[in-house]
């Protein structure tokens, strides 16, 4: 009876709301003109690309009001902020590792993370941190869906986020004041100008926190202090009419002051110490439009990352820790398009030389690659497009792969857009998981890569830290790792009934083998300690759908949201289960019994239903505006329990989660505006399986914007 | 609360024992269940627990060159009394299925303490460690069929391990809560 009242009612609404509708001021369909570039390898409009694209614009960042990527991002439906497993402890103890992107229910190492369209280097256990990003600068965040092997290589197995940054176009300058809990403070100035030929943008952001603290029993912060320095620096020159050159550089600088307590050799000692990160880029492009039909691109790039830590003991500074981690890149690339009446051909070669070396492992390890991609863009008839494309990829310590990629678009009628791709995409094993060579101090285990573990172990014995008498030759001709492999299907559904109704639908499926996981070595060293390494053994798929409307409901409001259903598992696990290998334990009668396969719960850490509301209020005629958004994060999987090893009890599951965040801006002035809002409105806390949510932040933001400082005249060309 | 559970555990002792009665006319004589925490020490350079399923107790260390006990703990690694590790004919089989279903145990197969490196139960393959909690979980469905120091045979299930309270990184005690079948007359039934 209830239930039939609430229809009523709610019918109502939506019937009121539709007539209203008809006044709202913008289309939505302009939305879909917006050009994006990561999907294809060429500029092309949203709403015709056959592949996956989301796509964050400048406006949105400025309108949320925030500062971090990561909060950003999470907003976004079918991504999910995930710590990482390896560094989660429920003893409370900092996340190390800290948190990236989970895509399509596949973990963050295979989300290839792009900066205007070139690779971002540096991570920690397959985690880009997204702090390195700044926010201030980027004009589009464009988010591919699917494996992306075809045009980027390695690493795009779930998708690639490519960060966008601007470009000079006029004369502008603006600077953005944030102060906000944790006595966060953040001053960012951007300028840019265009004179004549030639276009100048510059960047530069300053961020400090004290960080927080979610447990307070534990000695320590949750997130110690830090301080973030951010320079950017874009040169536009044209050189003709027709050719182009674009330099941009960039430099990220953290310092975080650390401090926290250990037990070494049963002795409880306070730590002192500080991390070091930096990052710096450096990006030649010259384009030639060499005819109309016909565009030539040259490209040289170069990232280099360093991640450098010195601890200390407090009571008498002697040295107690200190790692070192750098991995380079170099990259120099042509690319050729090549546009007829129905089709769009790109081409290109390039080169990879990368260096990685770290305290952790045997020593500086260089990897080159050479690689050639191809795509054709075809009309097929009025309205259908068809990209067919493949990239081959030679690293000297690997075979060949070759990465295909096909994808198929209709525009079946004016309010209906239907597309499918598919592709293959490949992450090769990274230098962790290949030449790990560590020995816990304190407790006295070995993590050995598998490239090294023959070596490793022949040392132990030598040093007498394992049995002569062990075997370890089956572990010595140990096949190299495999590449990790998947193939993506995407099926995408786009329904405009109206212009102020946009519906997005997307049901998709990976399906990944050779995973790589970590395992135990059957005998131990003499300290009664493992040996652990690493080896290909998951065969693993994850399915769902996602689906996104937008509403555009008057010139006041606009409602939009989204939500995300997502089943990933082990296929290993299943086939298990059906031969009653899996058993579980109840636990309070500590029986024991088989698994039933209703229970297993997949992968941990993925979330089966997550979703989205927002609501954006504008008021034009006072400069007022607002935007609600919540998100929502359905029960996942965090730990096993019951004896089973995998996931299968209601025991096993951390409960859903609510994040509320509010902005509210007054435009003053078209040189002021100032905002105010609430991230994380309800004050959730998770401290140990989610730190990287610090609770209720508070902000306020002062932006300041001003045209034509300098007021150079321009001459007209 | 306690009132109940000792009416509960003296309501299946009338069962157990009538159980037994019903029983005394086969010419198989019934397996013994019991089960015991055992506290172990966490620090690999500490002494092993060593234990017996005959007196269903923990045997002193002073006795390690006997008879006295049939398996050894500490941590995670296990001794079991043979060869290498004891004078006693101790080995085990450790195999994947319900404990409620292994009713004999088979005569040959056994593994034992061959050298103190090539143990009988290999460390890592009866539990799974934790990296959240820091704590290990005994794998549900393995069965221990033990042949003791003195050539009885006995079916061994891990139900839990627990820390005893702790400051510092490191736990210093793992208790181990273990159900057992012991069969005392040398013969290979389980059977309760």
């Amino acid at each position: 009876m209830c239930k039939r009242r609430l229809t009523v009612i709610l019918l109502f609404i939506l019937s009121t709301l539709l007539t209203k509708a008809q006044v709202a001021d913008t289309s939505l369909l302009k939305e879909l003109d917006n050009v994006v570039i990561t999907a294809t390898r060429n500029e092309g409009k949203l709403g015709n690309i056959a592949i996956p694209t989301q796509l964050i614009t400048t406006q949105m960042i400025k309108a949320t009001g925030s500062l971090r990527l990561q909060d950003i991002l999470q907003e976004q439906t079918g991504l999910t902020i995930v710590n990482s497993p390896l560094g989660i402890s429920l003893a409370g103890f900092p996340n190390i590792f800290g948190a990236g992107i989970q895509m399509q229910g596949l973990d963050p190492a295979y989300t290839l993370i792009l900066m205007d369209g070139e690779p971002l280097v540096g991570r920690n256990a397959g985690i880009l941190k997204l702090g390195r990003v700044a926010v201030g600068n980027i004009k589009q965040i464009e988010i591919v869906k699917g494996p992306s092997s075809s045009l980027y290589g390695a690493d795009a197995m779930a998708g690639v986020i490519n960060i966008i940054t601007e470009k000079p176009v006029k004369e502008n300058a603006a600077v953005q004041l944030q102060y906000a809990s944790n006595n966060t403070l953040s001053l960012a100035m951007n300028y840019s100008n265009r004179i004549n030929k030639t276009g100048i943008q510059l960047f530069a952001n300053r961020y400090s926190t004290s960080g927080y603290d979610l447990d307070k029993i534990m000695y320590g912060k949750t997130v110690d202090p830090f301080t973030d320095n951010s320079y950017a620096l874009k040169i536009t020159q044209y050189i003709s009419s027709s050719a182009q050159f674009i330099v941009s550089a960039r430099y990220f600088g953290e310092r975080q002051t650390n401090n926290y307590l250990v037990t070494d050799q049963g002795v409880q000692q306070i730590i002192n110490g500080t991390t070091r990160e930096k990052d710096w880029g450096l990006n030649l492009q010259f384009i030639q439009q060499l005819k109309k039909s016909f565009k030539f691109t040259s490209r040289l790039y170069f990232n280099q990352y360093t991640n450098n830590s010195d601890e200390h003991l407090q009571k008498n500074n002697a040295p107690f820790d200190a790692l070192r981690f750098l991995q380079q890149v170099i990259k120099p690339e042509i690319q050729i398009e090549k546009t007829g009446n129905n089709s769009k051909f790109i081409s290109g070669i390039g080169f990879m030389a990368e260096a990685i070396d770290a305290s952790r492992y045997d020593r500086k390890h260089n990897f080159r690659t050479l690689y050639v991609f191809s795509q054709e863009e075809w009309t097929i008839a009025k309205g259908y497009n068809l990209i067919a494309g493949a990239r081959v990829d030679k690293r000297n310590d690997f075979d060949w792969r070759v990465s295909p990629k096909l994808a198929l678009s209709g525009k079946i009628s004016d309010k209906f857009f239907l597309s499918a791709s598919v592709g293959l995409g490949y992450r090769t094993p990274d230098a962790r998981q290949s030449y790990a060579l560590f020995t816990n101090s304190s407790v006295g285990y070995s993590l050995l890569g598998a490239e090294v573990l023959k070596t490793a172990l022949d040392k132990l014995k030598q040093e007498g830290q394992i049995e002569p008498s062990v075997n370890t030759s089956l572990y010595e001709n140990n096949a190299a790792l495999k590449a990790e492999t998947s193939v993506g299907m995407n099926l995408g559904l786009r329904f405009t009934p109206h212009p102020n109704l946009l519906v997005n639908a997307n049901i998709f499926r990976n399906d990944m083998k050779n995973l790589i996981d970590r395992y135990t070595l059957p005998f131990n060293k003499n300290n009664g300690q493992s040996i652990y390494s690493y080896h290909n053994v998951n065969r693993v798929y994850t399915q769902g759908f996602s689906a996104d409307a937008t509403w555009n409901l008057n010139k006041h409001f606009i409602v939009s949201g989204g939500y995300q259903f997502l089943i990933a598992k082990d296929k290993d696990v299943i086939n298990g289960i059906k031969q009653n290998r899996y058993y579980k334990r109840d636990p309070v009668t500590f029986k024991t019994d088989t698994v039933r396969l209703k229970d297993y719960g997949g992968l941990l850490y993925r979330s089966r239903n997550s979703a989205n509301i927002k609501v954006m209020y504008k008021h034009a005629a006072t400069g007022l505006s607002g935007w609600f958004r919540v998100n929502y994060t359905g029960r996942f999987g965090y730990i096993e329990k019951n004896g089973s090893g995998i996931l299968d009890d209601k025991n096993e599951y951390e409960s859903g989660f609510l994040l509320c965040n509010l902005t509210l801006s007054k435009h003053f002035t078209k040189n002021l505006d100032l905002q105010t809002g609430i991230d994380n409105l309800f004050n959730y806390k998770q401290p140990f399986l989610m730190p990287n949510l610090a609770g209720r932040i508070f902000f306020v933001n002062l932006n300041m914007n001003f045209d034509k400082i300098l007021n150079v005249k321009q001459r007209k060309a | 609360m306690k009132k109940k559970s000792l009416l509960l555990f003296g309501s299946a002792a009338v069962i157990f024992l009538t159980a037994c009665k019903k029983d005394e006319s086969s010419p198989l004589i019934p397996a013994t269940e019991s089960s015991i925490s055992i506290k172990v020490n966490f620090s690999p350079i500490t002494p092993y627990t060593l234990f017996s399923f005959k007196n269903n107790a923990i045997v002193a260390n002073t006795d390690s060159i006997s008879n006295k006990w049939d398996f050894a703990l500490r941590l995670t690694n296990f001794l079991v009394n043979s060869n290498a590790s004891g004078p006693g004919t101790a080995g085990v089989i450790v195999q994947d299925g319900i404990f409620d279903n292994v009713t004999t145990a088979p005569a040959t197969g056994y593994a034992y303490d061959t050298t103190s490196n090539k143990l009988a139960i290999k460390d890592g393959t009866w539990y799974d460690y934790n990296n959240t909690t820091r704590t290990f979980v005994p794998k549900a469905g393995k069965v221990f069929i033990f042949r003791t120091a003195d050539n009885k045979y006995s079916k061994m299930e891990i139900l839990e391990a627990t820390y005893d309270p702790f400051t510092g990184m490191f736990p210093e005690k793992i208790n181990y809560k273990i159900r057992f079948v012991y069969q005392s007359d040398g013969s290979v039934n389980l059977q309760k």
